[in-house]
């Protein structure tokens, strides 16, 4: 469901695996609460501007994370004194991460040796 | 906590301006900054819609579209009134299906029944608001119940749309996109072939002989129009006795790999039993005398006759048939594995083993390995079909080729003999065998 489109002025950019877009919230949210659009805006400064996550789909994402328990929000203030929606990981929501990064690991590590088989491996 | 429409409102509000501040810092003017943010925002409502379903029970959005379908088959229904044949045609697009495919189904389904009341046939599709998808595929015991239970309608047309690659026409694999249908289908369409039939209720069943409609563009494109098909090769994937099917009709035919219980239409078929006495043949000549068969199925036409080639070459050598070292496996190699290492550590191992295919031989070739046994000074292994992958295994195997080149030249051959040049054949069924291929996992028999 996760759609991410290319920044304008780069031909660079790819579409976010399936499935990853929660894992990439949750990692944004290990250094703090941070709303909506901060975390979007991490996502795509982390990726050097290769992903970039569409609103129609972070906004579901969060809320779908909030009702599993992994996320709990609130409303504050901005550091330039505007009202915005912060959210912040739970104890659950770690573990949900750390979950979620071992099964990532495994998946990259999966999908390079069938990609790049080392040569006469027995 | 779920939280209110009115606070999802706010939430979009608040991403909205911290995006135009972020632009206005960054030194656009704020009118641009406020266009920029909301065009960048896509689908408000859309988004907001979705936010508000995740928190909502899966149950509701069932309802809501079970509410929303109802309504319009209703209006449907009332709409074609006095029907005595209501059609429905489901097109099972599926997740992801997009607009090219509907314009094909648009233009190639639907247009041509200008030639039908157009008003008197009902698309029935089904969406799922909780699974996302407007264009759901029904499944058959959907289509029963709905066939079963609507009684205001006469007849059913069931459509699906499967891809798949087709060779053999021209130099290039091409993919070509189908419809599945079911029997009654075209009828309902009220659509007529140009040439040959289409397919009515004797198409449907697990018994039916497989058959296909060519569109228009298909023909003229790929087949360049030509009407004259004036013979078939009937082929099957694995030798069989097959009942005529009645797609052929009275088209010359030529069967290949496949025959009919009476052997009245011309067959070419592998020589199974030619090609097992052969490979027995040669491992006696190497002076094995105790040979273990490590078979296919034994339900199958290859086996059978495979199995009657080895017993009829070691009776003729004055071999007593043991049955002890003739084992039934699966064609795949884990049976030629297992069979190997049961053989080879039982009482009174056998000096060679004869799978009969290479994907079986390969698995005893591991279990030799496993067992620290060397092929072939310890034990010989032979293949059968000569698949690519025998040249590459260690030590290569040695095999007997499955003549399925040969065998498709011949059927051409027959079947252009008989249309072409107009010769009169009694039927009859030819039987192929292919050469042995002597690679280097047979060796003399140890003393």
């Amino acid at each position: 469901m996760a759609k991410t489109s290319t920044d304008r002025d780069s031909a660079r950019g790819m579409d976010l695996l399936q499935g990853t877009l929660d894992m990439l919230v949750l990692r944004t949210l290990q250094w703090g609460p941070q709303h909506g659009h901060g975390i979007g805006q991490a996502i795509r400064q982390q990726s050097d501007g290769l992903l970039k996550v569409e609103t129609g789909s972070l906004y579901p994402a969060l809320h779908r994370l909030e009702k599993r328990g992994w996320l709990k929000s609130e409303w504050d203030k901005s550091d330039a004194n505007q009202r915005a929606k912060y959210y912040r990981m739970t104890a659950a929501g770690k573990a949900q991460l750390s979950r979620e990064q071992d099964r990532w690991t495994q998946l990259v590590q999966a999908i390079g040796r069938v990609m790049n088989p080392a040569p006469d491996k027995k | 906590m779920r939280p209110s429409d009115d606070d999802l409102d706010e939430e979009i509000r608040a991403h909205l301006e911290l995006a135009v501040r972020e632009r206005v810092e960054a030194g656009e003017d704020e009118r641009s900054a406020r266009r920029s943010a909301r065009r960048e925002f896509g689908n408000l409502t859309l988004t907001r819609d979705t936010m508000r379903s995740v928190w909502r029970p899966q149950w509701v959005d069932g309802v809501e579209a079970l509410g929303r379908d109802l309504r319009f088959a209703v209006r449907s229904l009332l709409r074609a009134k006095g029907l005595a044949v209501t059609v429905i045609v489901t097109l099972a697009l599926g997740i992801g299906a997009n607009a090219a495919i509907f314009s094909v189904v648009s233009g190639v389904l639907l247009r041509p029944l200008v030639n039908r009341d157009e008003d008197r046939i009902v698309y029935i599709r089904q969406s799922g608001a909780a699974a996302n998808a407007a264009n759901l595929t029904f499944s058959v015991p959907e289509v029963s119940d709905l066939r079963s239970r609507v009684k205001a309608i006469g007849e059913f047309g069931e459509f699906s749309v499967v891809e798949f690659t087709m060779t053999g026409l021209g130099v290039e694999p091409r993919t070509v996109i189908a419809g599945v249908v079911s029997g009654p289908f075209f009828d309902v369409m009220g659509l007529r072939p140009l040439y040959g039939r289409l397919l009515d209720a004797s198409d449907d069943g697990p018994k039916a002989a497989g058959a296909a409609v060519l569109t228009y563009r298909f023909w003229m494109t790929a087949l360049h129009g030509d009407p004259s098909v004036v013979g078939i090769i009937y082929s099957t994937i694995f030798t069989r006795r097959i009942a005529l099917p009645r797609a052929l009709g009275d088209f010359p035919a030529v069967l290949l790999n496949c025959y009919t219980k009476d052997r009245k239409v011309n067959a070419v078929v592998p020589d199974e039993t030619a090609g097992a006495s052969a490979v027995t043949r040669y491992l006696l000549e190497h002076g094995h005398r105790r040979i273990a068969f490590i078979n296919g199925e034994p339900w199958m036409d290859a086996s059978g006759d495979r199995l009657k080639g080895y017993r009829h070459v070691l009776a003729k050598a004055g071999i007593a048939f043991d049955p002890a070292i003739v084992r039934n496996g699966d064609w795949l190699p884990l049976s030629g594995y297992q069979w190997t290492s049961d053989l080879l550590t039982g009482e009174r191992p056998p000096s060679a083993i004869f799978c009969a295919n290479d994907l079986m031989a390969i698995g005893a070739l591991e279990a030799t390995r496993e067992l620290k046994l060397r092929v072939p000074e310890d034990v010989s292994v032979m293949g059968y079909d000569d698949q690519e992958l025998a040249r590459y295994t260690h030590p290569p195997l040695s095999t007997l080729v499955l003549p399925n080149y040969e065998m498709g030249r011949r059927a051409a051959q027959l079947l252009i003999e008989i249309t072409v040049r107009g010769k009169s054949v009694s039927p009859m069924e030819i039987k192929i065998h292919g050469p042995l291929v002597e690679r280097a996992s047979v060796g003399p028999a140890i003393l």
